[in-house]
């Protein structure tokens, strides 16, 4: 029945069929080949494509002063960024970015950098970081394709002004970059979080896990008191308004404990705005710069002839001449002062006594004495970038070392050094390490105390003969401007001469005022030093400097309720300083 | 004489299209909803548009397997139909251009794409020539008219431009005339014709080159021509053995353009994985099994050339489809059939598989009379 015509059709078919079944077969390799011998790779590529893993930034850690008033904290803003959508043209993206513009109030410099991006197919730009959150809702409301919002933590200084280069800045990262912001940074900033993020090919993202939450940074309290501070950095602006010197600083410390209640710098800025030359006003001076100290060294002078007895208390000093003549140039006092005896020398700040004095206490002493009180190494305060000056080693002394250094030059410290010399005094004869941060908030609720440090530099006695010493230099010597109603001051002045690299040698125009001193004598509530750079007229720092400490010390010692003078203070102190040398 | 038995018609192959038909209208879905929810506002858009295609197909299967006579064998009705593909490809032309290409009829909001409808009339058409010329396939005069009938309609579609269906439409064509026993001869002539022809054509248009570059080197430029054909891929691959199951694509969230329509099978790659594709490819073999048993089972010469045609047919595009989905081929925009969305090519499809079922009905009676 079958005819040929059937046949040859059903053939054909077959043939036919044969090469649909190879191409067939082409096809399940293939299927094999993509879906599981390449699986893993395309797999991979994939998930490259429409996953992303992004940083979840955790809140930075609080910083607080004493009391808890605080200083810095962060607070969530949202940052606006952009997506580039793909296939959209360059025209398209500059109509968007131009509608942010007055919004967002984008400087022409930002603009070119946006488009510099844009230009370059970047699909992550940055079009706004930390903005208000009204701005950011009205952003929203215009429903930009590829405009996205992502919260970030903007740090805040409540107190603006206040303690800036103590606390310093954190940059947009919100790394930190100077002051305490920089050195804890590591407590401060946390553990970022990770979270996943799905997206379409648009670049939408439709869905988020988190991997990991974020653990917030660790609050900090200072030992700074913000009443204090801002009692010396309103004294501090005004002396320098005053003075028109360039620049000044001021430390004080609660002499005891070594906790420093206030550190203050001027010229200085606000933390929330920073000035474009930001980097001229944020060194705090107070550990970073070094001086010469001149006379108020010669409280180590007088530390070192007292310890090693090399002059009796009664013992005289010739200064009638006024000068002094060492080896390659002559040394003069301010004025003429007759015969004195040795704690007199210290009282008038006379150099020509200093200079036989050290002349008497020799090098080796005068040097022990100096490494003693820790000049020429870091107080270990824990702030960033510490100066620890300059003191040569003994076998670099030259002829003129001894006398030069008896009266504060051929050294360069700085003021946090100086305020640990006075606070040795003051403690009894005992070092305390300054510091800053009182304790650090750990999230168990457990506080971190920092651990203090002490060290006897000189004997009580001769702190105690030191302090009756420097208490006269308040009550009749140079430093009778640092006087306060009801309270015992002791303190010593310094005008340091500066060394002026134009003529090569120390100039008589332009001086360092200094006073370091402490208050009440009895029992030290505060040690404090004030360090003013160029002051022009006056500039001596009986006149300039001593001045300042009257008006801080007096302002914090009615805000801490410390009781005048009387026999009954008396003995509660020296019980506190007896348990003390106890320890 | 032959017996027309109205329950008689092949259960396995209606039951193949049914199942493709479901799976396509869940994967059409699927691979749509969020597209549609974001330029339409209703995830459902593509589904329902798919769902009253399949309904007005099915319908017309419906209706074939109650017609008693083989309309298709009918030269009226098959030179009716060719005119009317001619006339509407033609019209397609003066129609207004949708994405740089002018497929479509619009017509007071119905839209349909003649290009489908042209594969049938011409394989109906070459049946019937070669059935009107059986005695004479050795003279080439035979073959004057239905070459130049296939010329015009694939030079119409390549106007369009719709390479795809024009060398499927190609394709078909040139199946059909083997099996019908046109002389090898005449084939190698008809080869080295078109060759020419295409490589013309090829150099007329600068994105067919590209896409053929793209797909010699798709990674050369991944975000432009080498997208599609990159992102597809990465699809498939991505599916595994098992998929990454249904609903969970990732690569219809735009990276992979037209994942309902040509690429539909890249997207069960994904979500179904090796099972899902090699399950597909299993039921297109059915199809063509049930269809090459029901041609060798047709009662007439003719008809048996019309199932072996239209079987072929949507085995070819089956597989040149997922051949550039797999990136074996260049991309050209061709349908999936039953799979992809496409009224115009769902119901032309089940208008086939209607043709294919109403042959099985038939039954050479023998010497019995009703």
């Amino acid at each position: 029945m079958k005819n040929p015509r059937q046949k040859k059709i059903n053939n054909r078919t077959i043939i036919l069929l044969f090469f649909l079944f190879i191409w067939l077969g082409v096809i399940i390799l293939r299927l094999v080949e993509l879906q599981v011998i390449q699986h893993t790779k395309f797999k991979a590529e994939v998930l490259n494509q429409n996953h992303d893993v992004k940083a979840i930034f955790p809140q930075r850690g609080t910083i607080f002063d004493r009391s808890g008033n605080i200083f810095a904290r962060s607070l969530p803003r949202p940052s606006i960024f952009y997506n580039l959508p793909k296939d959209e043209s360059f025209e398209s993206h500059r109509e968007k970015i131009n509608k942010l513009r007055k919004m967002l109030d984008l400087s022409s410099k930002n603009l070119a950098s946006i488009y510099a991006r844009i230009k370059k197919g970047k699909s992550f730009i940055w079009i706004k970081r930390k903005v208000e959150t009204e701005v950011a809702d009205r952003v929203k409301e215009l429903n930009l394709s590829g405009i996205h919002f992502d919260e970030e933590n903007q740090r805040f200084y409540p107190q603006g002004k206040r303690a800036a280069q103590l606390l310093g800045r954190v940059n947009i990262d919100d790394r930190g970059q100077s002051g305490i912001e920089y050195k804890y940074n590591t407590f401060l900033e946390g553990e970022k979080g990770k979270r996943l993020i799905l997206r379409d090919a648009k670049n939408r993202e439709y869905r988020f896990e988190i991997l990991k939450d974020p653990e917030p940074g660790k609050d900090i309290i200072l030992t700074i008191d913000e009443t204090i501070q801002y009692i010396a950095e309103k004294e501090l602006a005004n002396a320098l308004r005053k003075t028109q010197a360039l620049w000044g600083t001021v430390i004080v410390s609660h002499p005891a404990t070594g906790e420093i209640a206030a550190m203050a710098n001027y010229p200085t800025f606000n933390l929330n705005s920073p000035p474009v030359n930001v980097s001229r006003v944020e060194r705090n001076r107070a550990i970073h710069h070094t001086f010469d100290p001149g006379s108020t060294f010669k409280i180590v002078t007088a530390s070192a002839a007292l310890e090693n007895k090399s002059v009796r208390m009664h013992e005289v000093f010739d200064c009638t001449s006024g000068k002094i003549r060492i080896p390659g140039k002559t040394v003069w006092d301010h004025k003429k002062m007759g015969i004195l005896t040795f704690p007199d020398v210290i009282v008038h700040s006379s150099n020509v006594g200093t200079i036989q004095v050290g002349e008497r206490i020799g090098k080796k002493n005068l040097y022990t004495m100096i490494k003693a009180y820790g000049f020429g190494q870091k107080t270990g305060i824990d702030l960033p970038a510490e100066e620890k000056g300059i003191f040569r080693p003994i076998k670099n002394w030259t002829d003129i070392s001894l006398y030069s250094l008896s009266i504060g030059y051929e050294i360069s410290i700085t003021a946090i050094q100086m305020l640990q010399a006075i606070s040795t005094v003051a403690n009894r004869g005992i070092v305390t390490s300054p510091r800053i941060v009182k304790k650090i908030l750990m999230p168990s609720g457990e506080r971190q105390e920092v651990p203090v440090q002490f060290r006897r530099v000189i004997s009580e006695e001769t702190a105690q003969t030191l302090s009756q010493i420097l208490q006269n230099v308040v009550l009749r010597g140079t430093g009778t401007e640092a006087q306060i109603d009801g309270y015992s001051v002791a303190g010593k002045t310094g005008t340091a001469q500066k060394f002026d690299p134009s003529i090569g040698r120390y100039s008589n125009r332009i001086h360092t005022a200094s006073f370091v001193g402490f208050v009440p004598v009895e029992n030290p509530v505060l040690a404090i030093v004030v360090v003013i750079d160029e002051p022009k007229g006056k500039f001596y720092g009986g006149d300039v400097a001593a001045p300042v400490f009257k008006e801080i010390a007096s302002q914090i010692l009615r805000y801490l309720q410390v009781p005048k003078a009387d026999a009954f203070t008396k003995t509660i102190t020296t019980a506190r300083v007896r348990s003390m040398n106890g320890q | 004489m032959e017996i027309f038995r109205p329950l008689g018609f092949d259960k396995p192959l209606f039951l193949a299209t049914l199942v493709l038909l479901s799976f396509g209208l869940v994967m059409v879905f699927s691979s749509s909803a969020i597209m549609a929810s974001d330029t339409y506002q209703q995830p459902f858009h593509f589904f329902i548009h798919q769902l009253m295609g399949a309904g007005i197909g099915l319908a017309l299967i419906l209706a074939i397997l109650f017609i008693n006579k083989p309309f298709y064998e009918n030269p009226y009705f098959i030179y009716g139909l060719l005119i009317l593909t001619l006339v509407l490809l033609a019209l397609c032309l003066v129609m207004p251009a949708l994405g740089a290409t002018q497929r479509w009829i619009h017509f007071y909001g119905l839209r349909f794409q003649p290009s489908e409808l042209a594969k049938i009339s011409l394989i109906l058409f070459i049946a019937l020539q070669l059935e009107k010329k059986k005695d004479e396939l050795d003279k080439i005069s035979s073959f004057l008219l239905p070459l130049a009938v296939v010329f015009l309609g694939i030079l119409l579609i390549i106007i369009e431009p719709d390479y795809g269906t024009a060398i499927l439409t190609f394709l078909i064509c040139t199946m059909l005339f083997f099996i019908g026993g046109v002389k090898m001869a005449y084939f190698l002539v008809l080869g080295v014709l078109s060759s020419g022809l295409f490589a013309l054509y090829l150099f007329q248009a600068t994105y067919r080159i590209d896409r053929i570059m793209a797909f010699l080197s798709p990674n050369s430029d991944p975000l432009g021509t080498g997208f599609q054909a990159i992102q597809s891929k990465l699809a498939v691959g991505c599916g595994g053995l098992f998929g990454v199951s249904i609903g969970e694509s990732t690569q219809k969230l735009f990276f992979l353009p037209c994942a309902h329509t040509d690429y539909i099978y890249a997207i069960i790659g994904e979500e179904l994985g090796l099972m899902g594709t090699l399950a597909t490819l299993l039921l297109f073999v059915i199809i063509l099994w049930r269809g090459l048993v029901i041609s060798r089972r047709a009662p007439t010469m003719y008809s048996r050339i019309i199932a072996a045609g239209l079987t072929m047919a949507i085995f070819t595009q089956a597989l040149l489809n997922i051949s550039i989905v797999l990136g074996l081929g260049p991309p050209t925009g061709l349908t999936l059939p039953l799979l992809s969305f496409g009224r115009s090519s769902l119901i032309c499809i089940l208008f086939s598989i209607g043709i294919l079922l109403h042959i099985s009905q038939r039954k050479e009676g023998s010497r019995r009379k009703r």
